[in-house]
């Protein structure tokens, strides 16, 4: 320890003793003052540009582009803000879609969802979703469209035709008097039911077959088993061909539905008018049918129109069955519909004990 | 070396350059020796000093006047050293394979001279850096920690280290 002390003291004096010869002349500081002088008047020359004269012109700039439609039809600045806001929650609710949809028969089950959401959250009719979802590429953006209308009263259609005029969500909201926060709001508890794994849905089809061996049902618009419980309300008769409405618990691990409620239905009920004839023609945007009375008609595809099965192929001469809803005189195409082998789920899905034999 | 007169710095950061004069005589010679441990040689004390006063200078209106000032002053050494051998490449004095290339000042014994540069060798940058601050501009393991950004036991480690290295030719 004495040592090491004595060591920094002898190193110190060392230290002292070999930069002792080392002198700074006078012209160093001029050097140094010089440089220092100049740089001040450089910062005299920048100092009003910087301080003043770009953050006013920002100032005024922001103030410009927030207040005044500068953007066209996506409106102010703070609009193309809150229309990017919105579009990413739009785009959260179709990627959950995309995580959950493995096979293309789920994009029906998506479907269902979705149009169940409509019904129970917005109180909407069948009619109206069909034509909402035959407006709008995908269901995402119909939920959009619901909840906005939903927000200012107004019918869904108003806001689809904003839409197809292309003005953004943001101009949209903010010329309805909206708080863009509510709209998210309603998204983003949208967004909560989708990602819940155990769902209730509607569903609405005709019986395709009957399993007594293990109390289920397939539905022909619905890709998987529907079973039956001692608990499941039951009016009216259960037979093939026949119209249901089917309230069921669905859960996504393992595609497992449990009907809670059935009852029979009428599709006219529900604004469907369903025709069957022979394909006479078919486009890229609609199919013509001869119906037995001997007439002809139109049906107008949708993104939407579901073909079940939905490996179906149109050819002229085919028999099918069209399921369509009217809209401004035309007919539009809900679903095509031709009888279709029953889809089993994966046997580890089947419940052994739960579900008694009816 | 004594602390400044905060009054000196008060004036300095009002722009008086009488003050900045003042300063300048005052830590002129403790900044280029410092330069000149730190480097090893003689080339570039000279501009460093320069930058150094300069920083100084620049700077001086954002210096807390409640705070040392010596620590603040060796950061700014330590800072412009690394800057001017970074920008120029040059080889400090452990990297230096010819001896002879060392410019010593004439007034020391070049036996002296030889030895303390021989132990200075030995050392790392880090290790010649901390020697510097801590025996030469005698600041404390603490300071010394926040300028360099090393926590306070490895830079004692690393004096003890540097002492070993130093060892007999001190």
């Amino acid at each position: 320890m004495f040592d090491e002390i004595n060591e920094e003291k002898k190193l110190k004096q060392e230290l002292e003793k070999f930069t002792e010869g080392i002198e700074v002349e006078k012209s160093t500081y001029y050097r140094a003052m010089a440089r220092y002088e100049s740089s001040l008047k450089e910062k005299k020359r920048f100092t009003p540009f910087f301080k003043i004269i770009i953050p006013v012109t920002l100032s005024f700039l922001l103030i410009f582009l927030s207040v005044f439609p500068v953007f066209g039809n996506n409106g102010t600045l703070i609009d193309i803000l809150n229309t990017q806001r919105i579009n990413r929650r739009i785009s959260s609710l179709k990627n959950i879609s995309v995580s959950q949809t493995e096979n293309k028969s789920n994009s029906t089950v998506d479907s269902t969802i979705i149009q169940t959401i409509l019904e129970k959250e917005f109180g909407l009719t069948p009619p109206k979703i069909y034509k909402l979802k035959a407006q709008n590429a995908d269901y995402a953006e119909t939920v959009a469209v619901v909840i906005i209308a939903n927000l200012t009263n107004v019918e869904p259609e108003n806001i689809v035709e904003m839409r197809r005029n292309n003005y953004g969500w943001g101009i949209i909201i903010r010329k309805r008097g909206i708080d863009p926060g509510a709209a998210m709001l309603k998204l983003e508890q949208i967004r909560r039911k989708l990602e819940s794994k155990e769902k209730n849905i509607l569903i609405r089809g005709e019986v395709e077959a009957i399993s007594d061996n293990t109390s289920s049902i397939i539905i022909n618009t619905f890709p998987f088993k529907i079973y039956l419980s001692e608990d499941t309300e039951i009016e009216g008769t259960i037979k093939e061909g026949k119209s249901l409405e089917i309230e069921a618990s669905y859960i996504i691990s393992s595609n497992f539905v449990k009907a809670l409620k059935v009852r029979e239905l009428n599709p006219s009920d529900i604004g469907i008018q369903p025709f069957i004839g022979q394909v006479v023609n078919i486009s890229k945007n609609s199919l013509t049918l001869l119906l037995k009375d001997g007439t002809q008609k139109e049906f107008i595809f949708t993104p939407q129109t579901l073909l079940i099965p939905p490996h179906i192929s149109l050819i002229p001469g085919r028999i099918v069955r069209c399921d369509s809803i009217t809209d401004g005189g035309k007919l539009i195409l809900v679903r095509i519909v031709q009888r279709r082998p029953p889809l089993q789920p994966p046997h580890s899905f089947l419940p052994q004990n739960s579900i008694k034999r009816r | 070396m004594e602390e400044i007169n905060k009054e000196i710095i008060e004036r300095a950061k009002d722009g008086d350059r009488e003050a900045m004069s003042e300063i300048f005589e005052i830590y002129k010679n403790y900044v280029a020796r410092s330069v000149y441990i730190m480097l090893g040689k003689n080339d570039g004390v000279e501009d460093i000093t320069e930058n150094v006063f300069f920083k100084i200078f620049t700077n001086l209106k954002s210096f807390d006047i409640e705070r040392d000032f010596k620590p603040w002053l060796s950061r700014i050494i330590l800072n412009e050293t690394r800057n001017y051998i970074g920008k120029n490449k040059i080889t400090i004095l452990n990297d230096s394979k010819d001896l002879e290339l060392f410019e010593a000042p004439n007034v020391l014994n070049r036996e002296e001279i030889m030895d303390i540069k021989e132990g200075l060798k030995k050392l790392s940058t880090t290790e010649r850096e901390i020697i510097t601050l801590r025996y030469y501009q005698e600041l404390t393991v603490d300071e010394i920690s926040r300028i360099l950004r090393i926590p306070k036991n490895t830079i004692k480690v690393k004096i003890h280290r540097a002492l070993k290295k130093l060892r007999g030719v001190v």
